[in-house]
């Protein structure tokens, strides 16, 4: 049941209907829970027992931390939550056992993960009501891929009964529909693009693969941020507030400025998880940035049991310590800043090219024939392109001091109508999957 | 308002209540009403001699409209059925409405028929799309083939292939066989009340090689949108420039051994009851006519239960006041499979139809004493 299905409206208008029956009395919680396992059940309903094991397990380990400060219970949670996710992710890499990777378990069991240790670091309370705390893990708009929002937000929410308003829905709206152009006409057309040429880069000219480079860049961003919008927008209706997962990280400085800037749910996540228990930056030089780049080599063997992913977290990994020595630098604060955004997208762009394709030879072939400006067959679709140019002005238009021009009502209702038009016209066909789901 | 723009988001598109609101209505009035009916009202259709509609189309029911409405403006009569009448193996001048025409001296007979149309789609087809066909003379062609088993009649379940998903009972009546996801089906509904949809399907299958706008841009940069749509289209068949000579047998068509489903049980026989009532309360004057199965192609057991089946269909027609047509058996050598006649085979059905009932030329209006 994907966001932008008709299957996903059947399901999301009736519950948000109950929803806001309910709102006011103890059955917002059971229904919000109902909801949320109904929606994952609708994927593969054998996925429920990997949901149901992490949250009873966890609940259970924090239960007893209240009581009992151990590192041992701690440990007993993670073997079971990390057991679980490596075994499902790499086991059918190195073994013919083969199985279905549950959808989403990455991001649930990260927010189980983070539950507990809070609670072990005392900072947050146990949440001893088991409906609630299933209701957190489960939390339909974040549960297929995020955003991971801690406990210590989004807890307090479910306990506190906000009053629901109209803006709320008008925000989760603008939310939804933003993700849903991003996702439905933006992605899912870049990706037919970009598909083309990942299937048989050789045969394609350097210029191609660079377009195919640049194409995929924006094809993620606006896949993983357009789910994030949605997620945020469905979470919205219902009066929640999700965290930020996406901020304009194409208009990024440096590559830690990036991190600032994309999927901020997973990188502040590895940063408090990952990161800071390793030592972080209260250390020597060389120990953070071997600190940084563990914690990238981590983030990239996260996203998938191949090589391809454990390069692109090294090449970033590299790229944070680059940027922080560049940073204290005095000549680096003197490039002008779209300059520095330029380069940073540049190398963004390199390193997706390895999170994209399917081997290394692939992405090296991609390289090369960009270096070498191989002779090929070339196609260049302007739409998509336009498209994408246009996001790029409206987004740099955003981060600048022109912003308020974006702000008027004019320019909103005029970009409402555009977006929408191009979903109704453009945004048909098949649901494809959420890129990030597969992690 | 404030407090919405102060949200710190990529990508400010935020909107109040009331501005969504407009938005919504004024784009939902110009893409869902405004941009359809105009088309409809723009789209200029060749209609030549000897129509049918193109098979590459066959699932285009928006064209499938306004093609109705043209036939039904330059002809008194009209032909619907599956590809029997459509004509499978022949060309476009020896379809059986074609040779009836050419035997009636002019454009009488507009052919309607769909390749694929079982009586369980026909029902929708002119409920949802056939609005135009109405105080006309209209035939339509029951296969009794669509009933040789409970899978084929729609009523058994089990695997199948079923011809025009979009246009069977998605939800309420929903055949057992029809295993399409719930997102297709709501789809398909969807389809029927927003004509845009079907718009947008019909620019796909007409222009854009049956992909839809978001691939053909991606794909296709050489060949630019606007270039590739038009206002005027043709929508013949050209795909059978001449006629098949292959019989059954040369096929190697083996004998089959029908289980064939009664007229109480089956679910395409309801539907092809319900499309005549259809047609008839929209002021038609409508003509069953019945066809036939290949005999030669069956077993001893299977022929007897397919007459008594056929003997059944045409006097439960009878008895409720439908004129009928009752086409007979070929010889073996004029069908090319187990009910598509050869071209000998049409012209033997329309020497029957003319002769047995009559059809003369510019006398439609005395057809209800001729039946």
């Amino acid at each position: 049941m994907q966001f932008q299905s008709w299957t996903f409206l059947l399901f999301f208008i009736p519950v948000l209907l109950l929803y806001w029956a309910v709102r006011g009395t103890r059955l917002r919680i059971p229904v919000l829970l109902a909801a949320s396992y109904v929606f994952y059940a609708s994927f593969n309903v054998y996925f429920l027992i990997c949901l149901g094991v992490v949250t009873i397990v966890d609940y259970l380990v924090a239960l007893q931390l209240s009581r009992h400060r151990s590192r041992w219970l701690v440990c007993v949670s993670l073997l079971v939550d990390l057991g679980m996710l490596c075994s499902f992710k790499y086991i059918p890499r190195v073994t013919d056992f083969d199985w279905v990777l549950p959808v989403g378990l990455s991001f649930f069991t990260f927010k189980s993960i983070s539950y507990v240790i809070d609670v072990y670091r005392g900072k947050i309370a146990v949440e001893r009501n088991l409906l609630a705390y299933a209701a957190y893990v489960a939390f339909f708009p974040q549960l297929v891929a995020g955003p991971i929002d801690r406990a210590t937000t989004l807890l307090p929410q479910l306990h506190h009964n906000v009053p629901l308003r109209i803006d709320d829905i008008s925000e989760g709206f603008s939310l939804f529909v933003t993700g849903l152009f991003k996702k439905a006409v933006m992605a899912d057309m870049l990706a037919v693009y970009v598909n083309v040429v990942y299937e048989d880069v050789t045969s394609y000219s350097g210029a191609m693969r660079l377009l195919a480079a640049y194409a995929y860049a924006w094809q993620i961003y606006f896949d993983f941020s357009g789910y994030s919008d949605m997620a945020c927008g469905v979470a919205r209706c219902m009066g929640f507030r999700c965290m930020l997962n996406f901020n304009n990280p194409y208009v990024s400085v440096d590559v830690r400025d990036f991190w600032r800037r994309w999927h901020i749910s997973l990188s502040t996540w590895f940063r408090d998880y990952v990161y800071i228990p390793m030592g972080g930056s209260r250390c020597g030089k060389l120990r953070n940035w071997f600190n940084v780049i563990v914690t990238m080599l981590v983030s990239g063997a996260w996203h998938g049991a191949t090589w391809t992913f454990v390069a692109w977290g090294g090449l970033h990994g590299v790229g944070s310590v680059v940027s922080s020595w560049f940073d204290k630098s005095g000549w680096y604060g003197k490039i002008p800043k779209i300059i520095k955004q330029i380069a940073v997208f540049h190398f963004m762009t390199l390193t997706w090219i390895f999170f994209r394709a399917e081997s290394f030879e692939d992405a090296f072939d991609v390289i090369r024939g960009i270096v070498t400006w191989e002779e090929g067959d070339f196609s260049f679709p302007p739409v998509p392109f336009v498209l994408i140019g246009l996001v790029w002005i409206y987004e740099l238009t955003w981060a600048s001091r022109f912003r308020w021009i974006l702000e008027t009502r004019a320019a909103r209702i005029a970009a409402a109508v555009f977006v929408l038009v191009c979903v109704l016209l453009l945004g048909g066909g098949a649901n494809s999957q959420f890129i990030y789901q597969q992690f | 308002m404030k407090s919405i723009l102060k949200i710190e988001h990529t990508n400010g598109l935020w909107l109040k209540p009331l501005e969504w609101a407009a938005v919504l209505c004024v784009t939902i009035a110009v893409l869902w009403l405004a941009l359809p009916r105009w088309h409809a009202r723009r789209l200029q259709i060749e209609l030549p001699k000897d129509f049918r509609l193109s098979y590459k189309l066959r699932d285009d029911y928006l064209l499938y409209r306004s093609v109705a409405a043209k036939v039904v403006e330059t002809h008194p009569a009209l032909f619907i059925g599956d590809s029997v009448v459509w004509g499978m193996y022949v060309r476009n001048d020896h379809t059986l409405p074609a040779i009836l025409n050419a035997k009636l001296g002019g454009e009488e007979i507009g052919n309607l028929a769909v390749d694929g149309l079982h009586p369980v789609v026909m029902e929708t087809l002119m409920r949802e799309y056939g609005k135009a066909v109405r105080d006309r003379v209209v035939y339509v062609y029951l296969n009794p083939l669509w009933m040789t088993s409970p899978l084929y009649d729609l009523s058994g379940d089990g695997e199948l292939v079923i011809n025009h998903p979009r246009l069977l009972p998605q939800f309420i009546g929903k055949p057992p066989c029809y295993h399409a996801s719930l997102e297709d089906r709501c789809k398909a509904v969807w389809e029927r009340f927003i004509d845009f949809e079907a718009l947008l399907h019909h620019v796909r299958v007409a222009f854009l090689d049956n992909k839809d706008v978001k691939n053909h841009l991606a794909k296709q940069p050489d060949k630019p949108l606007h270039k590739q749509l038009s206002l005027n289209i043709e929508p013949l068949e050209t795909g059978h420039p001449s006629d098949s000579k292959i019989t059954w047998e040369d096929a190697s068509i083996a004998e089959q051994d029908w289980l064939w489903v009664t007229l109480d049980e089956s679910r395409q026989w309801k539907s092809y009851l319900a499309t005549l009532e259809l047609l008839k309360k929209r002021g038609n004057t409508v003509v069953a006519v019945v066809g036939t199965v290949n005999p030669s192609m069956q077993t001893a057991a299977s022929l007897e239960k397919y007459r008594a089946l056929r003997a059944d269909a045409l006097k439960r027609l009878k008895d409720n006041g439908y004129k009928t047509v009752d086409l007979p058996e070929l010889p073996s050598e004029e069908y090319g499979d187990a009910s598509h006649p050869l071209a000998a085979g049409y012209e033997r059905l329309a020497e029957f139809m003319m002769k047995k009932h009559q059809l003369t030329n510019h006398e439609w209006t005395r057809i209800d004493t001729k039946f």
